[in-house]
Parts: structure tokens; C-alpha cells; sequence
């Protein structure tokens, strides 16, 4: 029952965290491999913990499992000791529910959500002794498929992958395996097998695109099979309310990132932050009912034993009555001992008061993310949040007993200039003296700068990220000011490895062999600081005369091609360009002014 | 307010949980089961739930004992087929009982824990009976076994555990794999892991070719303090 078919006794003795491999977890699917039609391995390119607190996984493992005559199972990257131990035993990667090794299903579907974690992609390939490229494969070994925020520009991956689903899975994917699962007796060609399914909703082959370059640079897709599309359509669920949804989620053993039960309230965002790549590929807002809401709440809390709900969504504090909602949570899970929690409010004072409302006795410490300090460069990003509402926020959130504050902000945005990064502290710095002129001495702040990526499918996918020596200059200067300020808590995103990420963000197929080059040299777990290593990264860069600021650095022209322009996000490139437009536009008023 | 003490296995497919991992599956197993389990007051208010004596990563065990307070009177037979629901394979409710509520912790009459341990024949060469008993006698031979920890305020400390070692034999030292059966002191009131043991053993000479050992442990049984002399915890304890 436990995952041991593959993986002995004495492996696990020897590795971290031994739990994250048992795969005989509560409300796990364990079904038989003979008894269904098509198998599919859901592959995370993370560590477990990570892994099992996305969403998207539940989601799927619950659609594609209630069909009796499909299965999924999960697998995950193993750690790097794990790895080690099943390279030397020569051992291939298993699927936790059964042990089976990974070459043995149909499908492994990998859930693409971050750049960082492509070195990993490869690596479990390899691990599960598959051949790294699409072309190498035979038809007998799994197809490999790619899905999530990242396949809305995979084409750094592309040769590796026999296809990807554009947009939201849940309800296309149980359609595509039982399409693949009629197809799989009868078309036994593989490239014929893809031809087959090329026309269905969001599948994107790259296999029968060619890209074209000149001059270095990208000019187009040329296709190689008629039935290729000239654009993809991304697929997206039109009814929350009617969409599959996990209401007796696998409950981990080990404590994991999200550790708590999840009810999705809406999908996609209003407000359209010109910098966000979720508030675009999300389109359009879908809102589940409160009625559906809190039926789903109560199944999963039932099924789960776990003690706290989250409501989550790109900006919970945007869901109309949320107060109303939380309110008849309450009393429905009243005596089941449960806490609600919001994950991402906006700054003002509405959502003080929720939080309030949510936390009922204990303070600890208010999360919100203003991203930019000023308000010219808010109004640029389209963060539009005022001083006031700041101040109001915090002024609230002060009277009702908070003393401690995590705000999130980013540096290298458009049109930043040194004077804005200096205001994070000296915003930070204004906060704490106004409140210690009324007696508050003990506000503290925990302040997280991240760097800004350019990502496919937002209006600032043209601009470039800010050079890697500027960004360090500036995280020093906010570090030498934050020196001064020993109540506040400050930390701050490896600046290589977001360059690394803006590489990828906006990535062609010439970097399909870097990632195998970096893999080869030992890169794993690139969004782990402790295992992140830059320099194997350059050297690769080097090996293949590839520079990572061509993709990362660079303006891009409004009427230049772009690697992803085929994959359609929903939202016109043409809005796009007005939204960045009005960006600069607003840049420009301050000098007006 | 009622107490309900229980006795449960742990089989190998649960063995690599850690204590913090089991705590947490029974307490939302509980949860799950519906049962009006009561909670600590104040802010932070956790389940009144206690496991004997933790159960080291990696080893089974055939008779760990726990206790749930409830905030009804409730019918041990209740309480143990409404919680068995809740529990997958690897973990097996056996007997529950009420207590008396003025009885001391469960986790504060455990006085000592008997495990047995197996060699796992992973190993290229074996290493000989006459090895095995050599180096438990020169194990047991000395006065002093150093176990180095460190305290609340970081500094290294040693720890005499040559007086925990209450029983220290060979089961078989012929068959292969060898096992070790032990009786060791345990609790509130300081212990030893018996990984410890057979790392002290292997320095003994049990490895001679240094090589790596797999030890598979499993706890037999939990020991309590009555009139002097040590006795096993029974259901009704």
C-alpha cells in the first residue's frame, strides 16, 4: 500500500522527510492499473510541499479521477538526497499512490508554475529513465504534456514536450484522455496520434511549429502540419459554480506550504495590475456562488479534519459581500473549532475590518502588498492604491490591536528611478513615527522586495528588466537604510535568480538546450536560494553563446513578433498595447505636472 | 468532561511519519470522527490530546497508548469504532478504556519502553555470533556511555545513560538476520533512543568493516513504575 513497490525499506531510512514519498495518504486514490484504460502521472517539478499545496493539482487529481475509467496519480521531484539514492540503486522515479514507475503511464501531465523550476522538469525525466526530447521518445513511452501559468509561454521547453493545454484544465483534460484512450488502439503512429487531437481546445503541438530567426532574432512560427492551428485558444471554465472541485482533498502528512482546506471563491482579477501575468491569462472574473461556497466548505472541512478554510483568489477582499460570506461561515462551522482565512487583501480600511472580523481574539501579523512606494509609480503599474488608503489601512488595522506588518513591494519596475526605492524605507520610516506621535511605540514591519519579471501576456511583457547590477545597487541601498531601522524585518528575492526567470518569462526555443546544459552541470531546484546555483547557469550561457540579457534586458518592439504571440490569453495584444501606452502616458504627466 | 485512554499499533506503513506528523493525523482524524472532543482554553486553544511516548521516525510499534479528553461521558466502544473509521492502514485502534480524571498524564507514568531490533540483511558480510555478543558484554562492561545533547541554552551537555540500559540481549545471534531485544529508560524523566544503543554497539565492534547498517526497531511495549519495580502498561492502566 505504501509507495514501496519501487522504493525499499532502507531507502527510506536513509532520506529527509521520509513522508513526503509514503503516497498512502488520507483521501489518496489508489486504483487498479489494470482495471482502468489510461493512466496519467501528474508530475509536480517541486518538492512535495510545494507541490501539495497547489491548487491546480487537487483540482485535476479530483477531475480526472472521478472518471472510473481514468486514473491519476502524483509524483513529485524528489529531494536531492532521494535522488541519489535511486540513481545509485539505479531505481526509476515512481508514482507515489502505486510505486509504478513513471515510464509506465500514458500520460504525464507536468504542472508548469514557475520558471525556476524547468531544471527540475528535465530531471525527472531523466529519473524516470525517459529520453529528455520529444523526437527521442518512442510510442510506447508516455506522452508529455505541460499545463499552467508557465504554458502560456512554454517555448523554452518546447522540444521536450509532445503538447501542452492552454487555460484551466479541470474541465478539457478528463475529455482529452478519453479522446487519447479511444485513439490509443488504433493510431499507433505518434505524430499521427497528435494530429488527431491538434484541433481540440487549448492543445498546443509544438512539434508541428517551426520557429523561424533572423539575424538573431525571432521572426515567426512556421507550421509543419495542416492540422496546426494559427492560434491557440486557451480554455477556461465558463461556471464556477458547475466545475469540478475537490471536496475531499489528500490531506498530507507532512506539514506543507498551505497546510489548510481551500475554497476557490472567484477566479481572475479586475484589477489588472499592468506588471501581474495571473490578473491577464485569469480572464475574464468568475465568482462561485455564496451558496456553493459554503456547501463545499463545509464537504471539504468534514473530509478533511482540517481546523482552517482559506478563500482564496487573486484579491479575496474584491468578492462582493465577502463580509456577508464570512459571517454565514462563521456560523455554519461554529463548534467545528475552524478559522477562515483571506490570503490576499487589498489595502484599505474594508479590509481591515475583515480581517478583524476573521481573526476574532488573535493578532498576528497583516500581510498586504502596496508593490511600489509612490504614488507616481503605483498610478504606472496600475496598483492603484492612494497614500490615504495606506495610512487609513494601517491606521485601522493599529486601533484594532495589529502591531506587526508584512508589506510586499518590488523594485526594477518601469520608470523606476532610485528615488522610489529609497521611499520603501522612508515610507516604512514616516508610518513608524506617525504612530509613535500617538503613543504606539512597538509597530514593527516585515518588508519583502521582490524584482520585477516582465511576463508573456501582461502589458509590460516589452519592457526589460532592469540590469542585474542595477537591481543589486538598489537592494543595497534599501539594505543600508533598513540597517538603520532595526524594527523592521527586511528580505529580499535573489536578484540572479529573477534575471533567470525574466530569461525564461519571455524565453524562445534557443533555450531549450541551456536547460539541458544547466541540468547537465548539476542545476536543480532553481527557486531554492540554498540550491540555486548562477554560476553553473553562466557557464551554460557561455557553452551555447546565449546571453541572458537578450531575453531579459532587452526592449522589446510593439511590432515585433513574439515567441508566444500564438497563444491567445484572451485579452488582444491591441489592449495590450494601449495599457502599456497609458503607462508611459501616466510617467510622463508627472513631468507635466 | 471525559478521558478516554487508548491502545494503537503503528505498522511500517506509517513508520516514517514523525511525532509532530501522528499528532496531527489523529487529531484531524478526530475531528473528522465527529466526537466532542474538548480543547484548552484561551486564544490558542488546542485538542486535549496526548500520545504517550513519541514514536521515534522509521519505528513501528504494537502497543503505544494515548488519551483524548471529551466534553461528554462517551462509551469507549463508540469512541473506538467512530475513530478506527478515520484511520487508514498502518494505524490500528486495539483496546479504549475510561480513566479516572485525577489519574497523572498518560505521557507522566511511562517509565521505560522495551524494543526489538533486527538487522537488515542489506549488509555484504555479516558479522559473526561471537562478535555480536562481544560487543554488547564490553557495551554493558562500562560505567560511563556519554550521550551529548544540547540544552535549552545551546550549550553541549553529556548525559550518563549507562544506568537506562536495563536489559541488553542477543535474541538470536545465529539466524540471519540477527535480532536485539532491549529495555531501556524512556519518559518524561530522560531516556535513550535505542539508535543510540546500536550505534554504540557497531563502535564496539559490531562493524567492524564499517559499513552501513540498516536497523529495523520496533517498540514492544511501554513500561510504568509500580511499587518500586518496573511493570508492562496494560489496557485499563
Amino acid at each position: 500500500m505504501s509507495g514501496s513497490e519501487n522504493i525499499p525499506e532502507f531507502i527510506l531510512d536513509r532520506v529527509q522527510k521520509p513522508a513526503r514519498y509514503l503516497g498512502n495518504e488520507w483521501n489518496s486514490c489508489h486504483k487498479d492499473h489494470e482495471q482502468v484504460s489510461l493512466r496519467m502521472a501528474f508530475a509536480f517539478p517541486d518538492l512535495y510541499e510545494v507541490g501539495m499545496s497547489n491548487q491546480g493539482l487537487k483540482i485535476l487529481y479530483h477531475s480526472v479521477n472521478s472518471n472510473p475509467e481514468l486514473l491519476m496519480e502524483r509524483v513529485f521531484a524528489p529531494a536531492s538526497d532521494l535522488e541519489k539514492l535511486l540513481r545509485s540503486y539505479g531505481k526509476p522515479l515512481f508514482a507515489l499512490e502505486s510505486g509504478k514507475s513513471l515510464a509506465s503511464f500514458d500520460v504525464i501531465g507536468f504542472s508548469l508554475q514557475y520558471e525556476l523550476s524547468y531544471s527540475n522538469v528535465l530531471n525527472m525525466l531523466d529519473l524516470a529513465l525517459l529520453p529528455l526530447y520529444s523526437n527521442q521518445r518512442l510510442q510506447t513511452d508516455p506522452l508529455i504534456i505541460g499545463g499552467g501559468p508557465c504554458a502560456f509561454n512554454p517555448e523554452p521547453l518546447a522540444p521536450f514536450f509532445d503538447l501542452f493545454v492552454l487555460g484551466e484544465a479541470e474541465e478539457i483534460l478528463p475529455q482529452l484522455l478519453k479522446t487519447l484512450l479511444t485513439l490509443k488502439h488504433t493510431v499507433k503512429d505518434r505524430r499521427e496520434l497528435l494530429a488527431k487531437i491538434a484541433a481540440v481546445k487549448g492543445v498546443y503541438i509544438p512539434g508541428f511549429y517551426q520557429p523561424l530567426y533572423r539575424a538573431g532574432k525571432f521572426q515567426g512560427l512556421k507550421k509543419l502540419h495542416p492540422n496546426a492551428p494559427e492560434w491557440i485558444e486557451k480554455n477556461f471554465v465558463a461556471d464556477l459554480d458547475q466545475s469540478p472541485y475537490p471536496t475531499a482533498p489528500v490531506i498530507p502528512y507532512i506539514q506543507t506550504v498551505h497546510d489548510r482546506a481551500v475554497v476557490e471563491i472567484f477566479r481572475g482579477c479586475a484589477r489588472g495590475c499592468r506588471f501581474c501575468q495571473a490578473g491577464y491569462i485569469f480572464k475574464p472574473v468568475r465568482r462561485r456562488s455564496p451558496e456553493k461556497i459554503v456547501d463545499l466548505a463545509t464537504k471539504i472541512i468534514d473530509s478533511s479534519g482540517y481546523d482552517e478554510i482559506s478563500l482564496s483568489s487573486l484579491s479575496s477582499s474584491d468578492y462582493p459581500r465577502i463580509d456577508d460570506l464570512i459571517y454565514t461561515l462563521n456560523c455554519k462551522l461554529a463548534g467545528h473549532k475552524v478559522r477562515c482565512s483571506l490570503p490576499s487583501l487589498r489595502m484599505d480600511s474594508y479590509s481591515v475590518a475583515l480581517a478583524e472580523e476573521l481573526h476574532q481574539g488573535k493578532r498576528s501579523t497583516l500581510t498586504f502588498a502596496p508593490e511600489a512606494a509612490t504614488e507616481r509609480l503605483r498610478r504606472v503599474i496600475g496598483k492603484n492604491i492612494s497614500e490615504t488608503d495606506i495610512y487609513k489601512a494601517l491606521e485601522e488595522a493599529v486601533k484594532a490591536g495589529w502591531q506587526g506588518f508584512k508589506l510586499y513591494f518590488m523594485i526594477g519596475l518601469p520608470t523606476e528611478e532610485e528615488s522610489d526605492v529609497v521611499a520603501i524605507a522612508e515610507l516604512c520610516h514616516l508610518l513608524r513615527q506617525h504612530f509613535r506621535r500617538q503613543g504606539k511605540t512597538n509597530i514593527r514591519f516585515s518588508v519583502s522586495v521582490a524584482t520585477f519579471v516582465p511576463k508573456a501576456h501582461s502589458p509590460f511583457q516589452w519592457e526589460p528588466q532592469l540590469q542585474l547590477v542595477d537591481v543589486l545597487k538598489r537592494q543595497r541601498l534599501l539594505l543600508d537604510s533598513f540597517n538603520k531601522m532595526p524594527w523592521v524585518d527586511f528580505s529580499w528575492h535573489d536578484a540572479e535568480a529573477s534575471l533567470l526567470e525574466a530569461v525564461f518569462a519571455r524565453g524562445d526555443r534557443r533555450l531549450a538546450p541551456l536547460i539541458e546544459q544547466a541540468w547537465r552541470l548539476g542545476c536543480r531546484f532553481d527557486g531554492w536560494s540554498e540550491h540555486f546555483q548562477f554560476d553553473l547557469w553562466m557557464q551554460a550561457f557561455n557553452d551555447l553563446d546565449l546571453s541572458p540579457a537578450d531575453y531579459a534586458n532587452r526592449r522589446f518592439d510593439h511590432d515585433e513578433p513574439l515567441p508566444w504571440d500564438h497563444l491567445y490569453s484572451g485579452v488582444d495584444k491591441d489592449l495590450l498595447i494601449n495599457e502599456h501606452n497609458l503607462a508611459s502616458s501616466l510617467n510622463e504627466n508627472r513631468w507635466s505636472e | 468532561m471525559s478521558r478516554i485512554r487508548f491502545i494503537f499499533s503503528r505498522g511500517t506503513e506509517l513508520a516514517y511519519l514523525s511525532h509532530l506528523d501522528l499528532m496531527r493525523l489523529f487529531q484531524r482524524a478526530i475531528r473528522r470522527s465527529k466526537l466532542p472532543v474538548a480543547y484548552s482554553q484561551g486564544f490558542n486553544p488546542h485538542m486535549r490530546f496526548t500520545i504517550a511516548l513519541p514514536l521515534p521516525l522509521g519505528v513501528t510499534g504494537d502497543n503505544e497508548f494515548a488519551e483524548v479528553y471529551f466534553t461528554n461521558p462517551l462509551a469507549p466502544q463508540l469512541f473506538h469504532d467512530s475513530l478506527s473509521a478515520q484511520l487508514t492502514v498502518g494505524l490500528n485502534l486495539k483496546k479504549a478504556w475510561t480513566v479516572e480524571e485525577n489519574l497523572p498524564s498518560i505521557a507522566a507514568q511511562i517509565a521505560a519502553a522495551r524494543y526489538k531490533v533486527k538487522l537488515l540483511p542489506e549488509v555484504k558480510t555479516k558479522p559473526d555470533p561471537a562478535m555480536l555478543r562481544a560487543a554488547i558484554t564490553e557495551l554493558l562492561a562500562t560505567d560511563q556511555i556519554l550521550l551529548p545533547k544540547t540544552n535549552k541554552k545551546k550549550k553541549l551537555i553529556y548525559t550518563n545513560i549507562r544506568p537506562f540500559i536495563y536489559e541488553l540481549t542477543a535474541v538470536s545471534e545465529t539466524d540471519w538476520p540477527f535480532s536485539l531485544d532491549m529495555l531501556v529508560k524512556a519518559g518524561s524523566e530522560g531516556g535513550v533512543a535505542p539508535l543510540f544503543l546500536l550505534e554504540k554497539l557497531e563502535e564496539e565492534g559490531l562493524n567492524p568493516d564499517d559499513q552501513d547498517y540498516y536497523w529495523k526497531i520496533h517498540r514492544e511495549s511501554l513500561y510504568t513504575e509500580l511499587d518500586g519495580s518496573l511493570k508492562p502498561l496494560t489496557e485499563g492502566m
